[in-house]
């Protein structure tokens, strides 16, 4: 299993080596001359040449190469334009609220999909299986975009439940963790069913039944241990899908977080922020996909075959 | 989802496509046209889905939208998904380099979220729809490619293709006649999946204001312009949402029901953003 866990990072390096040269190659896609762009109308020479020297763009493209992954490896990623402050301290200071978002989304996710397919798996064809198919089509078709206002429409405007946005009252997180988990809750909830279904017909079930347990002690007590590694393989797998998902639910909810951070960063043109926003968030969601990878590896012993 | 279901899923894409195609002939104002003293009106008879913050007519624009979002979608799915299957298919049918290059590539572009790629070109290129759709086709059609590639390899070996081999059939040939075919179907619930996937993709970039520029109307911006009068006027945010909303369900039930038609055991599709 360690020998799997360093294989599996090591064949991480080149990805996230990747990622940094596609990331650093972002500021040279930037249609005319990126510090003019960066500066607005306003500058004058004198601070377009200052500020070229400043991110090092009037070296050779190989040495600002060189320079930019240097500075990754020391955890340096230059500073912020517009909060002329290090572009690392803003991220790790915005991360943790990133982090708690997609943590509580996941619980929300977990604690409706769970039920909901056991309970839709335990009768397959009745009308709480059909309820449940149908509710999770929805759910995986409503964008948080689409239902983060009407949630906040709803709660808290009309019956005025809940906060609006923020980080200042625990409530606060609940309409964002909603808004984020939802969709993931039904495809987790589809999950659970056909895990379910699928291992309810196995022969150790029937087995089971045919000794007189009933069909909800076989279901909970037998099949649903065997049912659930799959599902929270998946689970694990779309922990990585949330934190880009973050990016859209922050902006509604005005999330102190990194997503947050991003689309600021892309209206103040701060592009060396929005260049290290990108580069943490994909970080992230490779090293939580390695995680989803070692879990599922430990989990079902199959996989190691 | 059964047969119904899947009826029902292309019924509503072709509703939407038709609408947003006959936008200029069936909206009942021009979408760009002001009315300031109607500004945020809520549903009246003159307007069905009320005014904007600019008191330009809510259904027209959600129509005129219809064309931008649906339109993306088409031609992103179309682009993306004939490059992707045509890649996918040669280099897993050839196999060596070409393949070891691919696989490398797809690797990379699947292990980077491919949304926030997406945010991060159109960040830097400038928000336009040509930019949009460009960058959504950059990551779009890794999907196909890897679909199209895996059952190349598997349809290499097949018999009818190894004997259309030994009789000297041409690498075009076998690929156009012999390859392709054995793809379309897996590759149709790719692309009704992948176009649920660029309209939430094409609305959620115009919602952080990195899609269509204004005055424009897309679903996203309109969104946009919603949640910025939410207490004022709900109105603007719950038809664009909903419209959202129907097109996505659209492409999943399509998704779904050619999915299972291909596969009966197939459980979960959907596209969650």
């Amino acid at each position: 299993m360690i020998g799997f866990g360093l294989r599996r990072a090591v064949l991480a390096v080149p990805l996230l080596f990747g990622v940094a040269t596609l990331v650093f190659l972002l500021i040279h896609l930037i249609p005319g001359d990126p510090v003019a762009v960066m500066l607005g109308t306003g500058a004058t020479s004198a601070d377009i040449e200052d500020l070229r020297h400043r991110l090092g763009l009037d070296r050779p493209l190989a040495g600002q190469y060189a320079a930019f992954l240097a500075g990754i490896l020391r955890g340096d990623l230059g500073l912020s334009l517009h909060y002329r402050d290090s572009v690392t301290d803003l991220i790790l200071e915005r991360c943790p609220a990133t982090m708690l978002l997609a943590t509580a989304s996941m619980a929300v996710a977990i604690l409706l999909a769970v039920p909901a397919g056991i309970t839709a798996a335990l009768r397959p064809g009745g009308v709480l299986d059909h309820a449940t198919t149908t509710l999770s089509a929805m759910a995986l078709s409503f964008p948080s975009f689409g239902l983060g206002p009407v949630l906040l429409l709803v709660f808290a405007i009309r019956l005025d439940w809940l906060p609006v946005s923020g980080l200042d009252e625990p409530a606060a997180i609940l309409l964002p963790a909603f808004t984020l988990g939802f969709p993931v809750a039904a495809l987790l909830a589809r999950l659970v069913r056909a895990s379910l279904v699928e291992e309810q017909g196995l022969p150790y079930i029937r087995a089971a039944r045919a000794r007189g347990l009933g069909a909800v002690a076989a279901g909970l007590g037998h099949a649903l241990p065997n049912a659930l590694p799959p599902v929270i393989t998946v689970a694990a797998l779309q922990l990585g899908s949330l934190l880009t998902g973050a990016i859209l639910t922050e902006t509604i909810f005005a999330w102190p977080g990194l997503g947050r951070l991003l689309v600021q960063a892309i209206s103040h043109r701060d592009y060396p922020l929005v260049q290290g926003c990108v580069l943490f968030i994909c970080s992230l969601y490779i090293a939580v996909n390695l995680a989803a990878d070692l879990l599922h590896r430990g989990l079902d012993p199959r996989a190691a075959a | 989802m059964n047969a119904p279901a899947t009826r029902a899923g292309a019924l509503i894409l072709v509703l939407f496509a038709v609408l947003g195609a006959a936008a200029p002939l069936l909206a009942p104002y021009s979408p760009d046209q002001q009315d300031l003293p109607r500004r945020l009106d809520p549903p009246s008879l003159r307007h069905p889905l009320g005014c904007d913050d600019l008191g330009r007519d809510v259904l027209s624009r959600l129509l005129h939208g219809a064309r931008v979002s649906l339109g993306a979608g088409l031609v992103v799915t179309l682009i993306a998904g004939t490059a992707g299957i045509l890649i996918g298919a040669l280099a897993g049918y050839s196999g060596g380099r070409a393949d070891t290059l691919l696989v490398g590539l797809m690797d990379l572009l699947l292990g980077f979220p491919g949304v926030l790629l997406a945010i991060a070109i159109v960040a830097v290129v400038g928000p336009r729809l040509r930019n949009l759709v460009v960058a959504l086709c950059l990551i779009g059609w890794v999907g196909y490619a890897r679909l199209a590639r895996s059952l190349a390899i598997r349809l290499r070996e097949a018999d009818f293709v190894q004997a259309a081999d030994a009789a000297g059939a041409s690498l075009p040939r076998l690929i156009a006649r012999h390859v392709l075919p054995g793809l379309l179907g897996p590759a149709l619930v790719q692309a009704a999946l992948g176009l649920g996937g660029v309209i939430v993709a094409e609305a959620g970039l115009s919602f952080l204001g990195l899609g269509v520029p204004p005055p424009t109307a897309s679903w996203g911006s309109m969104l946009r312009s919603g949640s910025q009068n939410l207490l004022d006027a709900p109105h603007l945010t719950v038809f664009p949402a909903l419209a959202i909303f129907g097109a996505i369900l659209g492409a999943n039930l399509l998704a779904d029901g050619l999915g299972r038609r291909l596969d009966p055991r197939r459980e979960a599709v959907g596209t969650a953003f």
